[in-house]
């Protein structure tokens, strides 16, 4: 299947400036975005995954470096951008590299091409304005819709992503709603002018877990009802197993493996992947957990070889010298471990893991 | 099986406001458990359900409104508000009792009824009404007064009826206020009890707010010796080394502060600074919900191994019941400050009967693609329960160890449901 | 990538047991946290500077400038009465001595050279405006100034000395050889009209050296140099008093207030809004009327109810921590109540006091020096800052340097202040504290 770019990463390096010194959060990191598709990016907090997402949407904090590469856009419509000579899309007009624009032409992706929406959606919304005119705010001031209007539109909105009474919900102000309506609200706003990519930054991990699996279920019919391209950032495996068609694993500002869910979640090839799905017992497991020791390096001092190789019970030497490229396992998945070196010894994923996904693979073919 | 916990009848309010728009936040409303010694034993639900309530109200976090806490047969606490409550019954009680044994008041009050009932149906400002009742009240207080004059002994008040009730209701009252003071002194934070709350140590949930950021790694572990009075410098440092060791950090950790340290350090830092103190019970509220998930099996793993090795019984609070399933021998739920079911983990899984139970299993997130893509889930309607003044739900024990909140008639569905489910548990295990 | 040797490929540490790393950076405590933060707020560090030198100019000040004649005697100090400010080496700043004298021409015709520096205007009736060396004319008047219309000496420029001074001043001309007395006179009424050389004459009776205010001197002759520095340190005692004493009594009234909670609370809090109602101007005047003007009654009326602030802000921080789970935790472990306030609360808590009381002292000095400015507050034996500046302001016109001196003073000290209490609380400031990304 042809699939059509939305946005791609290339080698983007951002750090931070901090009292202990310069701290590099992400540390060149590659990926593709498709049209329709949902990529989730895994790893822990301090990985990079919200830097890099927060890259995307413009809103780096005041301290972030950008050290190299850059995020390009593959715009459909906006053709006023200048563009920067040294970018090697130069002559194709349609292609932003949102790492070189300035923030008045940000301004005018933010909402209407690419919206975001945050973990703590009590903090999201301003506390002291009513849902309803937070929403057609949006609408009024991004589509010059007129008051009446954009009420009309805001209505609409609420009762789309699955909000009762929206004429009465209207004129509520935030701390009479949930937790789940309010994220439902946020998601609301977030899709209000037809973004075309939603970046999803730990949506539901402040939620209760049956209210979590409404706010995924609305995601993903969102998702199908308008063709988006969803990046959507978590820690939690089994979210990203509900949500995604590829996923990008990160570790210490890398990224460690990524491929589409299947080949993930029932092949892993990087011991970190092993690690983060052997973490979480699933309803079957008794046996102990395959625990990583350890915490993840200090991004001040970003090692020299694998990051992940003093945490890594099948480390080689050359894991401490040397970091490892991106081995190509399939046409979509690839992982940097040198375990995949053809001089590497065979090492096989922990059995506890092995034994899971045994277990899954067959209830699948049951299933199916 | 030893019980080492036991809970009976505990409430927890909350009061909110003040006045007489005082409210009562329920936060777990007449709860009652056992837990075994060296059972791991788990309690789920969602946010604000209680769960969190439930093992603070244990520890004596917050002080019980009712019901009772044991500790190793010991009652370590508990609330006063049924005594009180009795205590104000009995009382109201006794004065409408004594009123019927005072004949002249009985006859006074009626009247004085009478005609606040005349002057609620009038309207205040219409004087001349108002005086005609009011004159018309004073006439009988009058009569009333002639008749008891006239007749003293047929209005006497039989004052040795009178004297019989009070002596009950104040017998009742010592008897109740026995129990309050009895109650208090064992809830009073020293003496026996304090060195049994020692037992019973609690591992927090935010691995940032649960360190206090002014002390040292040292300092926090060395907290539990240092407040029962251990001076031996050398000492405190060799006990703190070792737990340091047994979480799986180094000495020279010691001499850090908390926010030098990642989440899953941290929280292991708390693990540290309850076992030193050599607790029996720890209640975990959850302790992983906060960490990163490649941490999370440190933890567990942990705890595991502590419970082990130290014979450890552990509450463990959480809201994943994937997590809670794996660590915990027996499992409570918990929605709205009630419990509505409790069974072995296995037996929960296997037929889950109340409604909330199967929508929360059906939400469990689990990491695999195809099981979550195809999952179906379940919505928990509290509005499903028949519940009504015939068919009230209270907490039965369906099957031996299976705990459920439900009315009769639920109780016989739920018992054909669980013939279903058991008849296809053995015919799948046949099958294999 | 096919150069890689082969023996780097075998798994290094598949058995050992992993435990977590040593941590990196250098461990870094709170107050070393803080001062680290402060440190790169440079306005702020300045201000510490400056408030340092400013404090410790309030404890030598006094001493740096021997001049007391005022004390020794007010008659003769009267004289030098507004003298521009001079410092040597400092005249091209404006500490020249230098002042301007407006008159007719014909009043300045008899000054001798060197005294009249310049003229500088003339006015539409024939006055001129002229700047002249103002130490140097004090001199000539006391001394040898000459009446431009009887073209003879001046009454001023007669001194009238006791007898003892007058055979100090033989014996001194006996010992030394130098001439001080320009004019004899016999001795009239128990005192010598003579006319002396007036600076000769202070220099060997009163040992004041060849006079130069630094910042001038008061309309009474009075150094101001030392006056501000007096002043400054009286304010800064009041201060800092005032300061320690409401911290103390707010803090304890504050975290019992508000660790407890519930019943004492409201009580304590009931208390504390009746003591709020008391005006404090009030207060001030009465128990200055009762009691006197003196520094103490200052400091009592300013503590009565000057805690209130403290301790309910005390109360909100410690409204804030005592249900952190490591109070919690403390709780569980059995720690007494106090052992919490002390241990696991107040040093939460500390930052932010510290904050606000280095803001609250200036807050003193600025009202004690409002009051002392309004005449409210009115010491009877010291000086104080504000009544400089109302002194200062009556004669602001011809000594304008009279009123800047203790203004720049004051404002220097509030807003060095503020700008360390800003930095401080900045410093403090735990926001960035625990969170990762």
């Amino acid at each position: 299947m042809e699939k059509e770019r939305i946005l791609e990463v290339k080698d983007l390096r951002i750090s931070f400036r901090t009292q202990q010194g310069i701290l590099k959060a992400v540390r060149g990191i590659n990926f593709e975005l498709f049209k329709g598709e949902t990529l989730a990016i895994v790893g822990e907090s301090g990985s990079g995954k919200s830097v890099t997402s927060r890259a995307i949407m413009g809103i780096s904090a005041g301290n972030s470096i950008h050290e190299g590469g850059s995020i390009y856009y593959y715009n459909s419509g906006i053709k006023s951008f200048h563009q920067v000579e040294d970018s090697e899309h130069a002559e194709e007009e349609d292609i932003i590299d949102l790492m070189k624009i300035d923030e008045e032409h940000f301004h005018k992706l933010r909402g209407t091409k690419i919206s975001m929406i945050f973990q703590d959606p009590m903090s999201s919304l301003n506390p002291i304005m009513k849902i309803g005119k937070q929403v057609s705010e949006a609408l009024y001031l991004k589509l010059g819709l007129s008051k009446s209007e954009a009420k009309v539109r805001a209505i609409e909105l609420m009762n789309d992503v699955g909000i009762s009474e929206p004429e009465k919900r209207f004129y509520q102000y935030p701390f009479q709603f949930s937790g789940g309506m309010i994220q439902r609200m946020v998601i609301a706003i977030a899709l209000a002018n037809n973004a075309e990519i939603l970046i999803c930054d730990e949506p539901t991990t402040a939620l209760d877990v049956t209210i979590q699996a409404q706010i995924l279920e609305l995601i993903n019919k969102k998702k199908t009802e308008r063709n988006l391209s969803i990046i959507f950032i978590t820690h939690d495996l089994g979210v990203v197993a509900n949500m995604a068609d590829r996923v990008a694993v990160m570790y210490a500002g890398k990224i460690v493996e990524v491929g589409t869910v299947d080949e993930i979640f029932y092949n892993p090839k990087h011991p970190y992947t092993w690690a983060l799905l052997s973490a979480i017992p699933d309803l079957d497991s008794k046996e102990t957990l395959f625990a990583i020791p350890g915490t993840p390096p200090d991004l001040h001092f970003p090692p020299a070889g694998d990051a992940f190789a003093p945490r890594n019970k099948y480390a080689m030497q050359i894991d401490f010298e040397e970091e490892p490229p991106m081995f190509k396992i399939s046409e979509t998945h690839y992982a940097a471990t040198w375990l995949l070196h053809p001089d590497a010894p065979k090492v096989e994923m922990p059995s506890n893991l092995k034994n899971r996904i045994e277990r899954n693979l067959k209830k699948a073919r049951k299933g199916a | 099986m030893e019980k080492l916990l036991e809970v009976k009848h505990l409430k927890q309010y909350f009061k909110a406001g003040s006045g007489k728009r005082k409210l009562f936040v329920k936060a777990v409303d007449d709860i009652s458990f056992d837990i075994y010694k060296g059972e791991v034993f788990g309690m789920v639900g969602e946010s604000g359900c209680g769960k969190t309530t439930t093992g603070r109200s244990i520890i004596k976090l917050y002080d019980a409104t009712d019901g009772e806490v044991y500790f190793g047969g010991k009652r370590i606490g508990g609330g006063i508000a049924s005594m009180i409550e009795t205590i104000k019954a009995a009382k109201v009680k006794a004065a409408k009792e004594i009123v019927g044994y005072q004949p002249a008041k009985l006859a006074k009050a009626q009247i004085i009824q009478e005609a606040e009932a005349q002057l609620a149906q009038i309207d205040p400002k219409d004087i001349e009404h108002v005086q005609i009742v009011k004159r018309e009240k004073a006439q009988k207080m009058a009569d009333l007064k002639a008749k008891i004059q006239a007749d003293p002994t047929k209005f006497a008040d039989n004052q040795a009826e009178i004297d019989k009730i009070k002596a009950e209701l104040r017998t009742l009252i010592n008897v109740e206020r026995n129990k309050i003071t009895a109650l208090k002194k064992d809830n009073a934070f020293r003496g026996e009890t304090l060195e049994t709350m020692k037992k019973i140590q609690m591992i927090f949930q935010d691995p940032i707010s649960s360190l206090n950021p002014r002390m040292t790694v040292r300092e926090i572990i060395a907290e539990g010796l240092v407040v029962s009075g251990v001076k031996d410098r050398k000492y405190i440092d060799e006990r703190v080394s070792h737990f340091l060791r047994v979480v799986g950090l180094l000495p020279e950790h010691a001499f850090r502060y908390p926010h030098e340290f990642s989440g899953g350090q941290r929280q292991r830092i708390g693990i540290a600074r309850a076992l030193i103190v050599e607790p029996e019970l720890l209640i975990a509220d959850e302790p992983i919900s906060a960490l990163d998930v490649s941490i999370r099996a440190q933890v567990i793993n942990l705890l595991k191994n502590l419970q082990k090795e130290y014979n450890l019984t552990i509450m463990f609070i959480a809201h994943d019941l994937s997590v809670v399933k794996y660590f915990s021998d027996r499992i409570a739920v918990m929605y709205y400050g009630h419990m509505v079911e409790l069974a072995s983990s296995e037996l929960l899984f296997r037929h889950p009967l109340h409604q909330y139970t199967k929508s929360l299993l059906s939400a469990i997130p689990l990491p695999d693609p195809h099981y979550e893509k195809t999952r179906k889930r379940f919505t928990y309607n509290p509005a499903c329960h028949n519940y009504s003044a015939t068919n009230k739900p209270s907490f039965v024990e369906i099957e031996p160890g299976h705990w459920i909140m439900a009315s009769p008639s639920e109780i016989e569905q739920f018992k054909v449901e669980m013939a279903q489910s058991d008849k296809d548990f053995f015919e799948k295990l046949s099958e294999k | 990538m096919e150069n890689i040797a082969k023996e780097k490929f075998i798994l290094v540490q598949q058995d050992e047991v992993l435990y977590d790393e040593r941590i990196k950076t250098k461990s870094i405590g709170y107050y070393k946290d803080a001062f680290l933060r402060f440190k790169k707020n440079k306005a702020s560090v300045i201000a510490a500077i400056i408030l340092i030198f400013l404090i410790i100019m309030a404890i030598v000040g006094p001493f740096l400038s021997s001049y007391n004649l005022f004390d020794v005697n007010a008659k003769w100090s009267a004289r030098l009465n507004d003298m521009p400010p001079k410092i040597e080496g400092l005249e091209w700043l404006g500490f020249n001595g230098e002042k301007q004298l407006t008159g007719y021409p014909e009043n300045f015709s008899n000054i001798p050279n060197g005294i009249v520096l310049r003229i500088t205007g003339r006015n539409n009736i024939g006055q001129i405006t002229v700047v002249v060396d103002y130490y140097a004319y004090i001199n000539y008047i006391y001394s040898c100034e000459i009446d431009t219309a009887t073209q003879d000496f001046t009454t001023s420029s007669y001194t009238n000395l006791t007898i003892s001074e007058y055979e100090a001043v033989r014996a001194a001309e006996a010992a030394t050889g130098d001439t001080i007395i320009l004019e004899d006179a016999p001795l009239v009424a128990g005192s010598y009209l003579v006319r002396v050389d007036y600076y000769k004459f202070l220099y060997h009776i009163y040992d004041v050296q060849e006079p130069a205010f630094w910042f001038g001197s008061d309309p009474q002759g009075r150094d101001l140099f030392t006056e501000l520095w007096k002043g400054a340190r009286l304010s800064l005692l009041i201060a800092f008093s005032v300061a320690l004493i409401n911290i103390l009594v707010g803090i304890i009234w504050g975290s019992i207030s508000g660790y407890f909670g519930g019943t004492v609370d409201l009580v304590m809090e009931r208390i504390s809004d009746i003591l709020a109602g008391l005006p404090f101007m009030a207060i001030l005047t009465l128990l200055l009327l009762r009691y006197g003007n003196s520094p103490g009654v200052v400091i009592v009326a300013f503590t009565l109810t000057g805690w209130l602030g403290i301790a309910s802000l005390t109360r909100a921080q410690f409204y804030r921590y005592k249900n952190r789970e490591y109070v919690l935790a403390a709780r569980t472990l059995g720690a007494s109540d106090s052992r919490i306030i002390i241990r696991h609360i107040f040093p939460n808590a500390v930052g932010t006091l510290i904050t606000s009381l280095v803001l609250y002292i200036p807050a003193v000095i600025f009202s004690e020096s409002t009051f002392s400015f309004l005449g409210i507050i009115n010491y009877a034996e010291n000086t104080s800052v504000g009544r400089l500046l109302s002194t200062g302001q009556s004669v602001m016109k011809e000594s304008f340097y009279q009123v800047l001196f203790p203004s720049v003073f004051i404002s220097l000290l509030m807003l060095s202040f503020n700008l360390f209490g800003n930095g401080l609380r900045d410093a403090f400031n735990p926001s960035l504290r625990g969170v990762e990304e």
